[in-house]
């Protein structure tokens, strides 16, 4: 009898222990036992909220990172920095960088097989435009056509140099996308979706159809983390295997952990902290001058992030065309304070400040410690992504933070897209240099732009539209048995090349 | 009784009445302004020097804020907060129950069931969902915590006032003629005073207790206002570099709620004793 | 008649089959300055007819009048007959609030009905009224847990005359005392009841004190009247075979109570 029992006990703990192993396995990424090729948990710095790259949230690093996952564009940036072709083999341009003429690769499909066609580029480029997303700031006065199958030809009314670096940011999605389509989306890139669950996790797998060839990975998962220490426990326990946007103070215990490989790579982001010049307050250049001068950067970022941060001499961070260094703007907080009184300054009434997420709270704090050491109060917002990015767009605030990327390593991304009038993003407004951002459009010539752009940057830098404090290098950590990874100055790795060793 | 158990029956009285002094004339003696922070003497463990000169004993937080003056700080706001919603429960829970208990008949069955109803309701979710709603405020703590926070107030006062009801002088108000509010002022209530204040510092520790973890969770007081809750969570990304930062205002925590928790019990004991 | 007519009174406790009836069809009359006991054994539905005179109880049927006026509970009832009726009750302690003082127990029926309330100081008017039951002024400062059962029972008798009432219910009102001191209330009760004029419905089941303190009886038994008339013609002349009963048991009692009192003095 007990013999017997001894038994059962001894089963019902095999399967268990099994059962556990099972569990394990297949959080961890490990191969399971048929074989499958190995997944990858991966869980980077933003949620991502939307799948649509054409909508509000287009320009969102959450939704970039999902696309380039999902579907193809005409180019993409290269591992130099260099644009090349992903749906695109060739292109040219004609009439003074008005028309630009893309020959489409042959034979790519979408992941259900049918085929993709010039149609679904003018469609696409139709959406973006139609959706008025932040991605349509890129595109104004451009129209697409398809003279065939497998042509297509962007035209604009005034020159369009940095349509490249642009169209980096343009997916192409199916014509027939409609209401409902981006639930379960239907694309040409690497992967396809398997599952999303907005703001938590979005689950690919392989496209077999990838004209490039499937990735070997058998599973990509992207999990959005929010927790800081959550999403390093997870790391060090193997939930996830990539863990990127670490903060500093977290750097150094993960760099002492044998089993996690930990690289820094010079981005394209910079803390960016637009002034909303439509506030009657921050309508004068000498109050946002002054306001910048409060702060002392140099400090709060040695210590802060001694490791991925140094003091930005530019709108644009040095890995982007166009980048020019600005004299800097010293801290002078006694002079500050006079600057503001002399411009007749309301000191009594706060400025809102807004941001989102939690790793950007001590440093927006420590402006703003800053800042009420001269008197200026300052109402600290932080807010959900989905809120933030619509209280953004609406210029419900008066000071914005924001890490902004440059994906497209061209200025023309964020300063042709951000800065002219028309794009109302920051309430400043600014002819000359619209002008100026207007030639640099209209040249494919690199110097000549590289020389546009240095101009527009000094006109920001001088009316300081914002505050442009810091360049970021973006650290990445991953688990031994990952290799492969594209690590990128946007914080956007790329998963299709990726091999996961069983460790 | 003999010392040690005397020492120890006295503990609470002890800590509570520390806390209560820290609430009141700490601020008073220790200056801190949330708002500043010193990034250089960021992370500093307890004991060390500050780039400003000063000794920050329980360390600095990550933006170089002392966790001392923080602590104390938190305190006032943990009393203000508790205080502030175990009256407000006790005085809406106070007289629904004993308007409950009083009138009886249909008037208590609605009531009664009212209670039960809300009683249903998980506290600290509702609280979260009323503080998520709105701006983040005192007030809308306060409020948000007394929504299910009255519920045993009404039913502690609810079964008192039933009880007290039957009693003789009650009958004799009535015989002449005084009337249902001076009747309820003047015979009822003060006999249900006993129970409530027992529960009343029971309350307190759970209040306190929520309005921690409203503020761990940044929905309840607003940045600006220090609270316990908040340092904590602000610390909880450190634990391995530096634990001070959750660690010591989470023991300040557990230590109030727990004097609470045998202040009250012994409240409970002299109130029953004295019946 | 104008002094309180009871007619019919029933008084049912409960619902459904759980009812239980009290009094089953009693019916009475205490005349102005008259004093009519009604005894009975614990059970028998006398404290439920004090009740109902006072409006602490809501009869089931029939009618209770006081000088014409039919009553309905006490907060129904025109201010002047409510303080017209007032009540002594069984347990001198409970009846009294125990976190109030003396002074301001007595006070507070001038609270209800300020019509009555003394001209003057109503401290004075206080101490005056405790003199009249017997107690000294300083007692009003005290609150009823410092006082023996005889106070407190005096106390309430004050708060009872404070309101000037014209019929007294008096629940067992020396029941709860001790033998000596049931004396001493009684004596005070046939004093005021002479000063003021008093009319009084006597509850008790001591048939020792009725004797010395009620004009006429009434004798109860399981909710009915079985017999009433005047005290002396029921003490001596006992129609109802209950009645019969009931005064042998209490000379039996008295007997007893005779002898312990001899083995105490």
């Amino acid at each position: 009898m007990t013999a017997r029992r001894r038994l059962a006990t001894l089963t019902a703990l095999a399967v268990l222990v099994a059962g556990c192993g099972w569990g394990g396995g297949g959080t961890a990424g490990a191969p399971s036992a048929g074989g499958k090729p190995a997944g990858l948990t991966a869980a980077g710095t933003y949620s991502v909220e939307s799948l649509d790259p054409h909508g509000p949230a287009g320009a969102s690093a959450g939704t970039q990172l999902a696309a380039q996952a999902i579907f193809s564009r005409l180019v993409r940036p290269g591992a130099d920095g260099s644009v090349t072709g992903d749906l695109a083999t060739r292109w040219t341009s004609g009439d003074g960088a008005t028309t630009w003429t893309f020959t489409l690769r042959e034979g790519v499909t979408f992941s259900d097989g049918s085929p993709l066609t010039a149609q679904d580029v003018v469609a696409s480029f139709d959406r973006v435009r139609e959706l008025k997303g932040p991605v349509a700031g890129n595109f104004p006065d451009t129209e697409v056509s398809a003279p065939s199958d497998r042509e297509v030809v962007f035209t604009s009314r005034t020159p369009n140099a940095a349509i490249l670096g642009k169209l980096t940011q343009f997916y192409v999605v199916p014509a027939k996308a409609g209401d409902g389509f981006f639930g379960a989306p239907v694309g040409s890139g690497p992967f396809t979706v398997t599952s999303f669950t907005p703001g938590e996790s979005l689950e690919l797998a392989p496209n077999r159809r990838h004209w490039n060839g499937a990735p070997t990975l058998g599973r990509l998962t992207v999990k959005n983390i929010p927790e800081l220490s959550a999403r390093l426990t997870a790391l060090r326990t193997g939930e996830v295997q990539v863990v990127w946007g670490i903060p500093d103070d977290q750097l150094p215990p993960l760099k002492s952990d044998p089993s996690v490989t930990v690289q820094a790579v010079p981005g394209t982001a910079v803390f960016t902290m637009w002034f909303n010049s439509r506030t009657p307050a921050l309508k004068d250049a000498a109050v946002r001058r002054a306001l910048w001068q409060a702060v002392d950067f140099k400090k709060i970022i040695s210590s802060l992030y001694p490791e991925t941060g140094t003091p930005a001499d530019s709108v644009v961070a040095p890995t982007v065309l166009g980048h020019a260094p600005q004299p800097p703007v010293p801290h002078d907080p006694d002079g500050a304070r006079a600057a503001l009184a002399a411009a007749g300054f309301d000191f009594a009434k706060p400025l809102r400040l807004q941001f989102s997420g939690a790793e950007f709270r001590q440093f927006v704090q420590a402006v703003a410690s800053d800042l009420d050491a001269i008197g200026v109060k300052t109402d600290v917002r932080e807010k959900e992504p989905a809120v933030f990015l619509e209280d953004l767009l609406a210029l419900k605030w008066d000071v914005n933070f924001q890490q902004l990327a440059t994906p497209t390593r061209d200025a023309a991304t964020n300063l042709g897209r951000l800065y002219p009038c028309a794009a109302g993003r920051n309430g400043y407004c600014n002819e000359d240099l619209d002008a100026l951002l207007a030639k640099a459009e209209a040249t494919d010539d690199t110097a000549e732009r590289e020389r546009f752009y240095a101009g527009a940057i000094a006109i920001t830098w001088n009316d300081a539209v914002g505050m442009y404090p810091m360049f970021v290098k973006v650290p990445y950590a991953w688990r031994q048995g990952v290799n492969g990874l594209v690590l990128d100055p946007s914080g956007l790795p790329d998963f299709s090349k990726v091999t996961v060793n069983p460790s | 009784m003999n010392r040690p158990r005397r020492i120890l029956a006295a503990l609470p009285y002890l800590v509570l009445g520390g806390y209560g002094l820290v609430a009141v004339l700490g601020p008073v003696l220790i200056g801190y302004n949330p708002r500043a922070t010193d990034v250089v003497s960021r992370l500093l463990p307890p004991g060390s020097a500050t780039g400003a000169g000063e000794v920050a004993w329980l360390g600095t937080d990550a933006l170089g804020r002392d966790v001392l003056a923080q602590i104390v700080y938190g305190a006032r706001t943990s009393v203000l907060i508790g205080v502030a919603t175990v009256l407000a429960s006790a005085v809406i829970g106070l007289t629904l129950g004993v308007i409950a208990g009083y009138a009886g008949g249909w008037v208590d069955a609605v009531l009664t069931r009212c209670f039960d109803v809300l009683l249903a309701f998980p506290g600290i979710l509702l609280a979260i969902v009323i503080a998520g709603v709105f701006e983040r405020s005192p007030v809308v703590v306060v409020a948000a915590l007394s929504v299910t926070a009255w519920i045993p107030f009404a039913r502690v006062a609810r079964g008192s006032a039933l009880a007290t009801r039957e009693r003789g002088w009650v009958d004799a108000a009535r015989v002449m003629g005084v009337g249902h509010v001076a009747t309820l002022r003047r015979h009822i209530l003060p006999f249900t005073a006993g129970p409530v204040v027992a529960l009343a510092t029971l309350e307190f520790g759970l209040v306190v207790l929520a309005e921690a973890g409203l503020s761990f969770l940044g929905i309840g007081l607003p940045p600006s206002t220090v609270s316990w809750g908040q340092i904590i969570a602000g610390g909880k990304d450190y634990l391995q570099i530096a634990w001070w930062i959750s660690t010591l205002p989470g023991i300040a925590l557990t230590l109030l709620v727990i004097s609470v928790g045998l202040f009250s019990d012994q409240l409970t004991r002299r109130t029953k004793q004295s019946h | 008649m104008n002094g309180l007519e009871v007619t019919g009174l029933r008084v049912r406790y409960g619902r459904g089959r759980r009812a239980h009836e009290a009094v089953r069809g009693v019916s009475l009359e205490v005349g102005p300055g008259e004093t009519l006991a009604l005894v009975g054994e614990s059970g028998s539905g006398k404290t439920s007819v004090a009740r109902v005179v006072a409006g602490l109880a809501r009869p089931a049927e029939g009618t209770v009048a006081y000088e014409g006026t039919p009553l309905g509970p006490v907060r129904s009832r025109p201010a002047h007959v409510q303080r017209g009726i007032q009540m002594i009750f069984q347990d001198p302690r409970s009846s009294l609030n125990p976190r109030m003082r003396v002074g301001a127990i007595v006070a507070e029926a001038w609270s209800a009905h300020p019509g009555v309330a003394p001209p003057g100081d109503p401290a004075e008017a206080v101490a005056a009224l405790l003199g009249d039951v017997g107690l000294d002024p300083g007692v009003a400062g005290r609150r009823p847990g410092a006082l023996s059962g005889g106070q407190c029972q005096r106390v309430g008798i004050a708060r009872a005359l404070a309101l000037r009432p014209r019929l007294l219910v008096c629940d067992e009102a020396v029941s709860a005392l001790d033998v000596s001191v049931q004396a001493q209330i009684l004596r005070l009760l046939i004093d005021l009841r002479a000063a003021h004029g008093l009319a009084m419905l006597f509850i008790s089941h001591d048939l020792g004190v009725v004797r010395q303190i009620a004009d006429r009886t009434a004798v109860m038994r399981d909710g009915e009247l079985v017999e009433q008339g005047g005290t002396e013609e029921i003490f001596t002349a006992p129609r109802h075979p209950y009645t019969r009963e009931l005064l042998g048991a209490a000379l039996d009692l008295g007997a007893a109570l005779d002898l312990g009192e001899g083995v105490t003095g």
